[in-house]
């Protein structure tokens, strides 16, 4: 057999080893991915309707009761967020839902407003998702995450 | 250029070995984190989550230990080189995303500082696969 050959095919093997490890470990994990799921993790979410960051802060300085629920990492909330946030990270909201007990808080408010990392914010449509099947009022998703957000100076309207 | 050899098998098997143990075991969060490049299906996203940090392990524990070198760092060529396309993708759409590169929840960005350490790993690899010893004679054996 040809060297090139021979190299493929090793490549190829560790390609394949790896990948049967990585599912061989997901499958005993306590909580594995869900795989070929269509509706599962990594779903490309309905775009949520969006709200501008000054209009946030506009609402706020006029005391009107829109709750930010804040859903980027730890590291990232961490780095700055604004103090009248709730911080509840997108890759396991539900638990942090259940967690802070956000059904009675989310309730009391007139409007949600999430905030995620970036312009896209896959994450935010996620959870605005969740929200309203869990039957929560108008939830909105800042446009231009959190980078817009504190351009706008979300991080100094204290509550 | 054996020991130079050495250093760059040794760093890059290190790097991979790092990235893949830090992504590992939290699956769902990098399937997001694949979503936000907007370039996989979820179900893509899902099989990739789970497999590509074992395979980072695998490949780059294969480079520490100098064994089947050239396979390894063919297949750590490919799989940077194809997360390079994909940064470079998602810098020119201006996303403004994690890049997912050491495990989904540090705070890096998708960026030109994650592009470079990328580049330069590509490199690596590159160099390593044409340049290693077919018989692997750098090995520890």
């Amino acid at each position: 057999m040809s060297g090139w050959a021979r190299e493929l095919g090793r490549a190829a093997a560790i390609l394949v080893a790896s990948s049967a490890m990585g599912l061989a470990f997901n499958a005993v994990s306590a909580r594995p991915v869900p795989l070929l799921a269509r509706d599962g993790p990594g779903a490309w979410p309905e775009r949520a309707p969006r709200i501008a960051a000054k209009d946030l802060r506009s609402a706020w300085e006029a005391n009107r009761a829109v709750l930010l629920l804040d859903v980027r990492s730890e590291d990232s909330f961490r780095s700055g967020h604004s103090p009248r946030a709730l911080h509840a990270p997108a890759p396991e909201f539900l638990r942090h839902y259940n967690r802070l007990g956000l059904a009675t808080v989310l309730r009391a408010a007139e409007e949600i407003v999430v905030v995620c990392d970036g312009e896209d914010c896959s994450a935010g449509d996620r959870v605005a998702k969740v929200l309203r099947d869990l039957g929560h009022g108008p939830v909105r998703v800042v446009e231009g995450g959190w980078s817009a957000a504190r351009s706008a100076g979300l991080e100094e309207v204290r509550p | 250029m054996k020991s130079l050899r050495g250093i760059v098998r040794i760093a890059l098997g290190l790097l991979l070995v790092i990235a893949g143990v830090l992504k590992a075991g939290s699956g769902e969060a990098m399937a997001e984190t694949i979503a936000n490049y907007r370039l996989l299906s979820a179900p893509a996203a899902q099989i990739l989550a789970v497999t590509l940090p074992w395979i980072e392990m695998v490949a780059g524990l294969l480079l520490v230990l100098g064994l089947w070198t050239r396979a390894a760092a063919g297949l750590s060529a490919g799989m940077l080189g194809a997360f390079g396309v994909a940064v470079l993708s998602a810098l020119l759409r201006g996303l403004d995303i994690s890049c997912g590169c050491f495990g989904s929840s540090t705070a890096a960005r998708v960026g030109f500082g994650a592009l470079g350490i990328d580049v330069l790993g590509v490199a690596g690899a590159v160099f390593l696969t044409r340049t290693a010893p077919v018989e692997d004679q750098d090995s520890v054996r």
